[in-house]
């Protein structure tokens, strides 16, 4: 009797013990397994509340002037003297909205999280109030503003980089949103759903088709196959038959050579050469210069797709070669595809923070200028240049043109559905030893020779001047 | 300074993780007193007057042995008052058991005269002739005084890491000072009681654990919880001391249940609210639970109900379909009782309360019929009582929407659970630190949702190792009940056991979201009169019943 009791008290005491078992995996899974997603999770004011005990780090540019900063006090409220000048770059830090731009990429170098060991273990023990680092960016302030100016009556991006660091100097995107908190906050509703897409970076998120600044890489994947391609001539009709699909030109070219073909930006003579150069070799020709390769930079970046299958079919291809059907690229890459070909062929990695400083200003980090891909040959890149030089001086870049200057250059104005072409402008100066890069879209701007290249040249003779 | 700071704030922690795990470590190296083999059972000498048997000889138990003054026996005692052969010794099933063999001056067992065979269980005595003999297992005795200084350490060195972050003042520190006195000199107090020791021990570390924290979340809750602590331990000692003969609460059961429903009335009718249950009552200054010590009498009542009605309710009179079932005079008053006392907990809104309570009927009923049928009816029994609170009651409702998905409440009802998951989630293996969580973030952090907070601070390992505190806690107090010799003492010592541990699981269970939050106090832990006292009650019960085996 007494045993049989007892056969029931064991059998339950090891239920419960089953039980606290349960419980302590539970335990254990929500630590270790949904341990992280919990910590990030937009309603825990844990990491805020950390983040309050630093004063977060200030965001200068190349001259030092202030882009972001926090006062001492006012820990919520993060301050952005140019506005909406710099959003798409340097992003906003919100307690409600979250972080993007710069503020996200180095949120913890801002919050001196990866300073000194002692630092970070101050921080994070909360002993005492600490001063993030301060990010140095490679940003030139007169140029982005400039940049920003021009772009502001319409819609679209202006890149401009160093091609022999790939430091950017400008990266503006129009329309753009203002991160002050107060204004972005109570915005936030409104710029959300903004059908012009002001949160949108155009510049580094943008993708469109690149009109016939691709002619640059057409031409250069053309010399590489045909070394002989500079000295043929092509008759031009104003129009070519692809299997029965007629491809218009702007007009009727005559007699052309690579250089004039390029300089005034004859579709009959790229759509062929894209065709001679056939789709096993434009495929690879397009690996060299990067698609299909992940573009990297501190700011999110769309991807450009590579979709290798369209270049099957003749029509495809011949479109691919004048930048038109399924290709697809963003501004910054085009601003990137020039440079390289001022710098040789070699295409440097493009960055925008050029040093982290302590609180106390001693260098913490320094940005090295990286070789990303050698895109073409440099016999190639210099005999491209050349073409491209010809499109400012006598093509249809004429409106890049800068006195006593050699500025290589292209135009583009890329179809699409949406209205009136996208207007393009690639271009670097000067042209034996270039110095800048600068890559101008706006959005159904027409003709690019037109609305972008002006733009480009404005932003190129800043540039050149302010020694940069 | 730095340096300093940062190892204070981990080393309670790290003292709290050494010693969970050496406690452990030394309980699972103690063999288990209820499955020894017969093997390595012993036969000592306690006491001895005769000259040629010094008391602490040892004999080997085999199979059998026959104890007497003939010089042929398995044990020989040359003792005139023995005799030639006086009593066998056997072992069956695992259990020893003892016979008289018709002996002249007879064989007592616990100071009582054998007159059937009986079971042998460690801690009895038996007498024969001048020589008194017990079992022995080969680490009784082990006493561990290192240990049962480490609550106190645990408490001062808490202390001292809020003191130095100037967290709480030297007074306070020194109030801890007193309390950690107090629980190292109740610890070494026990360990002559081997088994109450262990029992003890958990106990003292939460208790350490709660005043620490209590002081670290609001020095007015450590305050006062001081207060209840040395209340507790002194009611803890006060049933050492003054429990006789505790069997004859079972005379007064359903005086036991009447307080019960009478307490329980005047809540309903004179209680205030607090934080939506109407649970309290107000004496003057002090808010009191009464639901606290309705625990208590419940128990007893159940025990000596069951105790003497366990037969009948096993067995069953009345037909069923297949089931037979007891007859209603012998089940009626049992259901009526407790569907009366859930029925109050349900008008005061207190459902941990009222799952708490039926969790421990369906337990005890369990243990006392070893019928099944009782516990599968009982679980019916509950979740149909379930679905109807959840259809009548809008806050059920509430607790069960969110327990499903707190994500989609959490600015509401489900704010405090999602706090309390991120606290938990943050906290990674060793915690941010003692003095270093929110636990301002967290709403009733002193009372039911402190174990967050620990959690925050200990990390996973200190949360782990204070479930680990519980589970021996009510491990060591079911192998009380396994060892007390009469059924109405075993049915307390498992009720008390079952309620401190099913109250644990509830409320862990409930911060975690595991199962759907209902308020009650984590035992030891949470700040609270009425709960502590009641809970050394328990404990102060279960170790006096660690003596009658």
């Amino acid at each position: 009797m007494n045993d049989l009791m007892r056969d029931t008290m064991n059998r339950y005491r090891y239920f419960i013990a089953g039980c606290f078992l349960l419980l302590s995996l539970y335990l254990i899974y929500i630590v270790i397994v949904r341990g992280d997603s919990l910590s990030q999770s937009s309603a825990n004011p844990r990491p805020w509340m950390i983040e309050n005990r630093v004063l977060r780090g200030g965001i200068y540019a190349r001259q030092g002037e202030t882009l972001a900063d926090t006062a001492a006090g006012a820990q919520n409220m993060r301050s952005y003297p140019f506005g909406p000048v710099y959003a798409n770059i340097i992003g906003y830090s919100s307690r409600r909205l979250g972080k993007t731009g710069l503020e996200k990429t180095y949120d913890s170098e801002l919050l001196g999280l990866k300073g000194s060991l002692m630092e970070r273990l101050e921080v994070r023990w909360g002993m005492q109030g600490l001063r993030g680092n301060d990010l140095y960016l490679t940003i030139d302030n007169n140029l982005q503003q400039r940049a920003a100016s021009l772009l502001s009556p319409y819609t679209g991006a202006a890149v401009v980089l160093n091609p022999q660091t790939g430091e950017i100097m400008a990266l503006a995107s129009s329309p753009s949103f203002d991160p002050n908190l107060k204004d972005l906050e109570s915005q936030w509703d409104i710029t959300r759903v903004d059908p012009r897409q002001p949160l949108l970076d155009r510049a580094t998120q943008g993708l469109y088709p690149p009109g016939s600044t691709m002619k640059i890489i057409t031409a250069s994947l053309g010399l590489n196959k045909f070394p002989g391609l500079a000295k043929e001539t092509y008759d031009c009709k104003g129009e070519i038959q692809v299997q029965g699909r007629i491809l218009k030109d702007l007009g009727v070219h005559g007699e052309v050579n690579l250089n004039s073909a390029l300089a005034v930006s004859c579709n009959s003579y790229f759509a062929t050469l894209g065709l001679r150069l056939g789709a096993k070799d434009f495929t690879s020709g397009l690996a060299d210069f990067g698609w299909g390769d992940p573009l990297k930079l501190d700011l999110p970046l769309s991807q450009i797709p590579f979709d290798q299958k369209s270049f099957q079919d003749p029509n495809g291809l011949a479109e691919a070669a004048i930048g038109q059907g399924r290709i697809l690229v963003n501004p910054l890459y085009m601003a990137m595809v020039a440079g390289s070909i001022g710098n040789g062929g070699a295409m440097m990695q493009p960055y925008l923070v050029r040093e982290i400083r302590d609180p106390g200003g001693g260098i913490l980090w320094s940005a090295k200028p990286q070789l990303l891909r050698q895109v073409i040959s440099p016999q190639v890149a210099a005999q491209v240049k050349e073409a491209m030089v010809g499109v400012v001086n006598n093509g249809t870049g004429t409106a890049a043109y800068i006195p006593g200057l050699d500025v290589a250059g292209k135009t583009g104005s890329a179809e699409n559905p949406g209205g009136d072409p996208h207007a393009w402008f690639v271009a670097f100066a000067p042209a034996n030893d270039p110095r800048v890069a600068v890559c101008v879209l706006i959005e159904h701007g027409g003709e690019g020779g037109q609305v972008a290249a002006p733009i480009a040249r404005e932003l190129i003779q800043l540039a050149l001047t302010q020694g940069g | 300074m730095f340096w300093l700071t940062l190892a204070l704030k981990y080393a309670m922690s790290v003292l709290l993780y050494v010693f969970i795990g050496l406690t452990l470590y030394l309980y699972v190296q103690k063999k288990e007193w209820s499955t020894v083999k017969s093997g390595s059972l012993m036969l000592t000498a306690f006491k001895s007057d005769l000259p040629l048997i010094p008391p602490g000889t040892n004999w080997d138990l085999d199979a059998e042995k026959i104890i007497g003054r003939d010089p042929g026996c398995g044990i020989s005692l040359p003792d005139l008052f023995v005799s030639g052969r006086h009593v066998r010794i056997f072992t069956s099933g695992g259990s020893c058991y003892v016979e008289d063999l018709g002996s002249a001056n007879g064989t007592f067992i616990n100071g009582k005269p054998l007159s059937t065979p009986e079971r042998l269980l460690p801690g009895d005595r038996l007498q024969i002739g001048r020589v008194t003999l017990g079992l022995n297992t080969p680490h009784q005795g082990q006493r561990h005084y290192m240990l049962s200084l480490a609550p106190g350490m645990i408490l001062m060195v808490g202390g001292l890491s809020l003191y130095w972050q100037q967290i709480v003042p030297f007074r306070d520190l020194c109030l801890m000072a007193v309390i950690a006195l107090l629980l190292s000199a109740t610890a070494i107090g026990l360990q002559p009681k081997g088994l109450g020791s262990f029992l003890f021990l958990p106990v003292a570390t939460l208790s350490a654990l709660s005043l620490v924290f209590l002081f670290r979340i609001d020095p007015v809750f450590g305050l006062r919880q001081f207060y209840w602590i040395i209340l507790g331990v002194g009611v803890f000692w006060l049933i050492q001391l003054i429990l006789k003969d505790y069997k004859r609460l079972s005379d007064y059961q359903y005086i036991f249940m009447g307080l019960a429903v009478v307490s329980l009335l005047m809540t309903v009718i004179l209680g205030t609210t607090v934080s939506g249950s109407r649970s309290w009552l107000m004496l003057g200054n002090l808010h009191f639970e009464p639901s606290e010590l309705v625990k208590i009498f419940i128990i007893i009542f159940l025990a000596g109900y069951l105790d003497e009605n366990k037969e009948v309710l096993r067995l069953g009179t009345r037909r069923l379909g297949r089931f037979l079932l007891p007859d209603w005079p012998y089940l009626g008053p049992l259901l009526a009782a407790i569907g009366l006392s859930l029925l109050l907990l349900v008008f005061e809104k207190d459902l941990g309360m009222a799952l708490l309570f039926f969790s421990i009927f369906i337990s005890m009923v369990y243990a006392a019929t070893n019928r099944l049928f009782h516990l599968f009816s009982g679980f019916l029994l509950f979740f149909g009582c379930a679905a109807v609170m959840y259809m009548i009651f809008p806050h059920v409702q509430e607790r069960v929407l969110v327990f499903i998905n707190p994500w989609q409440y959490a600015s509401t009802g489900g704010y405090q659970i999602i706090q309390s998951l991120f606290a938990l989630g943050g906290a990674g293996w060793l915690g941010w630190g003692l003095g270093s969580g929110w636990p301002a973030l967290i709403p009733a952090v002193h009372t039911d949702f402190i174990f967050p907070l620990v959690g925050e601070e200990t990390g996973l390992l200190g949360a782990l190792g204070i479930l680990a505190l519980y589970l021996l806690l009510a491990w060591q107090g079911f192998r009380v009940a396994l060892q007390v010799s009469d059924s109405f003492g075993r049915l307390l010592a498992f009720g008390f056991s079952a309620l401190l541990a099913i109250q644990t699981l509830i409320i862990i269970g409930g911060v975690t979201d595991a199962i759907p939050l209902t308020g009650i106090t984590l035992p030891f832990l949470s700040y609270g009169g009425s709960s502590y006292i009641t809970n050394s009650f328990m404990i102060g019960f279960l170790v006096k019943l660690s003596e009658y085996r």
